[in-house]
């Protein structure tokens, strides 16, 4: 039996009730009196666990109903929003509290779009800071018009027991996923990245030039790297894995297909969000059993480099609520452990403060833990620049899915990399032109 | 002699339904393939070892059940009907006058001004729906449903005109004149006279208006966000696909619930659609 003197007791017991008053009195934290009565609208993509949109719906609400706001929140896919914010921004009407994801659209409104350093500011000194990559979302000229939400982690899902069938070990290298995607295909798994035009192409085609250590700018966003030794093994490996390890259907995939491809049974690998992993566990418990996770496989340099999705709160000039919005921004960056939880592991967040192990949902995953540190190896697109509006536009041309669809189609490596820098300082020549 | 003749009959309707067959399969495979996903489990569909147009597994009504329980489906329906049916109203009371006048009241550049209405169909929506967001938000209707009645008409009320115009041609102008000296105005003509044998063409436009005001995804989609207030092509879509989730069995589900009565529906008419397009068509 531990025995406590009085001085341990009032300590302890000090310690327990100031820690649960400061609770209180976070969870109790009022918004301003200016906010009461009035209506909060925000627009969101369709998150794609439909409990998490329903946990955030009523936590919005819940929020709303304790502040006296009335609170509305509506839900489009992902790649419907940039139609949406166009035809507000051509209104001037609309949603108060919108977010980008997909389209990180900072750098194309923020003439349009609230600045928000305060909530930033304010944020980053109760949690820590912000981890590196956040800036370049919301952030233009050093001023945050946007607040990152969280992001999506997009790593290695791989079949343990095809694998350990085949005597492969755990593929942490890209040299060793080509190898399994050789060695698997032969018997009936292959692998399967997308050549097309989609946002997972973008994703993943960046991750495997990032890995070999290619960037397509300077850390300015000012310089063209893109036409380095590094992009040209980038490209040469790309080639190499298709055809040893794909078949053609990667050329017509969307977003969707890596997902099937693992739920099926079929694929010995795929480079994808865990929505792909939660997806085969709904769908296909077998394969679910076997399938194993990897945060990035590393280049032959060890470079890691995950490429994830951001998501990003903005409030537009026109919003009739913008301080209800900001109120309801910083609510949901002190619930993001709840947030986690309610997206299965899915959100990742980018307030370093939220990184205490063991985090919601993948802390206790014995296959998903490693990912905790995923924040340590995630770039964006940009990386090293930021995403401004070229980059932004060279993501959304598919620049980079394109150059390595050429060279995976046959293509010579020089003429591929000649064609796509040339489009890139195009568009960045454009940009810098306006 | 009798029965050689009957076998030629045989013969030219089984060389006829040959070869209609495969327009048949290809037209309808889509429909078959909705409907089997609609009632095939989840699991059913990643599977590699059954046929897949077929079932692995037992079939089920959960995506239905999704459906109503889990989204809007019900007010999407009743949006997606109340849309279309003031949009076809609104089609008709402008695109029949539009048309008559453009068609037999010999005015001078009527033809020009026909062409030039049916352009108008061909600017792409993606064009427009920039400036329309101002309106309907200067209207105050963003987010409701009533912005589509307001704008839907944009691309039926030219394509309708433009269709009302062929077919109004094709009434004979001494049935009209007849009216005429029996007492009947412009007015009186138009309704007593050439409207009564225009129907097929009336049921062609009002088809048309129907069925495009249903197909609509980027008007409502820049135009409504609030999930009750959507249409069905809008809701399928923004509230089945999630990220790159898609509830394949509950997506087939909505889209053939939609389509089938619709479908049928089409049909019944078939015979004046057939009449309305062709008698617009030849002159």
């Amino acid at each position: 039996m531990i025995e406590l003197t009085r001085r341990d007791f009032i300590r302890v017991s000090g310690t327990a009730l100031a820690g649960s008053t400061l609770t209180t009195m976070l969870d109790a934290r009022q918004a301003p009196a200016q906010i009461r009565g009035t209506t909060l609208r925000m627009l969101k993509w369709s998150h794609f666990i439909p409990a998490y949109d329903q946990w955030f719906d009523k936590f919005a609400k819940e929020w709303g109903e304790k502040n006296g706001v009335r609170v509305m929140v509506d839900h489009i896919p992902h790649l419907e929003l940039p139609a949406r914010y166009a035809a507000e921004f051509a209104a001037g009407a609309g949603h108060d509290l919108i977010y980008f994801v997909g389209q990180i659209l900072t750098g194309h409104y923020y003439k349009n779009l609230v600045d928000v350093s305060d909530v930033a500011s304010g944020l980053a000194k109760k949690y820590g800071g912000w981890m590196e990559g956040a800036k370049s979302c919301a952030q233009i000229g050093g001023v945050w018009y946007a607040i990152p939400d969280y992001f999506i982690s997009i790593p290695v899902l791989w079949r343990k027991d095809l694998f350990d069938q085949a005597g492969l070990g755990v593929p942490d290298t890209w040299e060793k996923l080509r190898v399994a995607g050789r060695t698997l295909k032969a018997k009936g798994h292959p692998t399967g990245i997308q050549l097309s035009h989609c946002n997972d192409a973008n994703h993943n085609w960046r991750a495997v030039l990032y890995c070999f250590g290619a960037r397509e700018t300077d850390p300015t966003g000012q310089q063209i790297v893109l036409d380095s030794k590094e992009t040209r093994e980038a490209l040469r490996f790309a080639k190499a894995l298709y055809e040893e390890g794909m078949t053609p259907e990667v050329f017509s995939w969307d977003d969707a297909s890596d997902n099937r491809y693992l739920a099926s049974g079929v694929a010995c690998w795929i480079h994808d969000a865990i929505s792909a992993y939660r997806t085969t566990q709904d769908t296909n418990p077998e394969v679910f059993k076997s399938t194993s996770v990897l945060p990035e496989a590393a280049g032959p340099g060890g470079e890691r480099k995950n490429v994830g999705e951001p998501n990003v709160w903005a409030i537009w000039k026109f919003s009739k609520n913008v301080p209800a919005a900001k109120e309801f921004v910083e609510y949901v960056a002190d619930h993001q452990k709840d947030a986690m939880t309610a997206s299965r592991g899915y959100n990742m967040p980018f307030l370093l403060g939220h990184y205490t192990k063991p985090m919601p949902v993948i802390g206790t995953d014995p296959k998903l833990h490693t990912l905790q540190d995923i924040g340590k190896i995630t770039a964006f697109f940009g990386h090293p620049g930021p995403m401004s509006p070229a980059a932004q536009e060279v993501l959304t041309t598919f620049v980079i899915p394109d150059m390595f669809t050429r060279v995976c189609r046959g293509q010579d490596i020089e003429e591929t990399l000649n064609w796509g820098v040339g489009e890139i300082r195009r568009i960045y020549g454009k940009h810098k032109a306006a | 002699m009798a029965r050689s003749a009957r076998e030629n009959a045989l013969r030219h309707h089984v060389l006829i339904y040959l070869g209609l067959t495969p327009f048949v399969v290809l037209a309808v495979f889509p429909i078959l393939w909705m409907a089997i996903t609609a009632i095939k489990q989840e699991a059913d569909l990643y599977r590699m070892d059954t046929i897949p147009f077929w079932f692995g597994m037992p079939p089920t009504l959960k995506n239905f059940a999704l459906l109503f329980n889990r989204t809007s489906y019900s007010d999407w329906i009743v949006n997606t009907m109340s849309i279309s049916f003031w949009v076809s109203l609104i089609t008709i009371l402008t695109a029949v006058p539009a048309g008559y006048a453009l068609a037999r009241l010999k005015l001078r550049g009527a033809e020009n001004l026909g062409i030039g209405i049916f352009m108008t169909y061909l600017v792409p929506p993606i064009i427009l729906f920039l400036p329309l967001s101002r309106v309907v938000s200067e209207l105050g209707l963003q987010d409701r449903w009533w912005s589509l009645v307001v704008v839907y008409p944009t691309f039926t009320i030219p394509f309708c005109t433009w269709l009302l115009m062929g077919f109004f041609k094709t009434v004979p102008f001494e049935i009209e004149e007849a009216a005429r000296v029996d007492g009947c105005g412009q007015l009186g003509a138009l309704l007593r006279v050439v409207l009564p044998v225009s129907w097929p063409g009336l049921i062609t436009a009002v088809i048309f208006s129907f069925t495009l005001s249903m197909q609509d995804f980027l008007y409502s989609l820049a135009f409504i966000s609030v999930s009750d207030n959507k249409p069905v092509p809008l809701g399928v879509a923004t509230e089945l696909i999630r990220g790159d989730v898609y509830f394949w069995g509950s997506l087939m589900a909505g889209a053939l619930l939609v389509g089938v009565p619709v479908a049928i529906v089409y049909n019944l008419f078939l015979d004046k659609f057939i009449s309305g397009i062709t008698g617009a068509a030849i002159k």
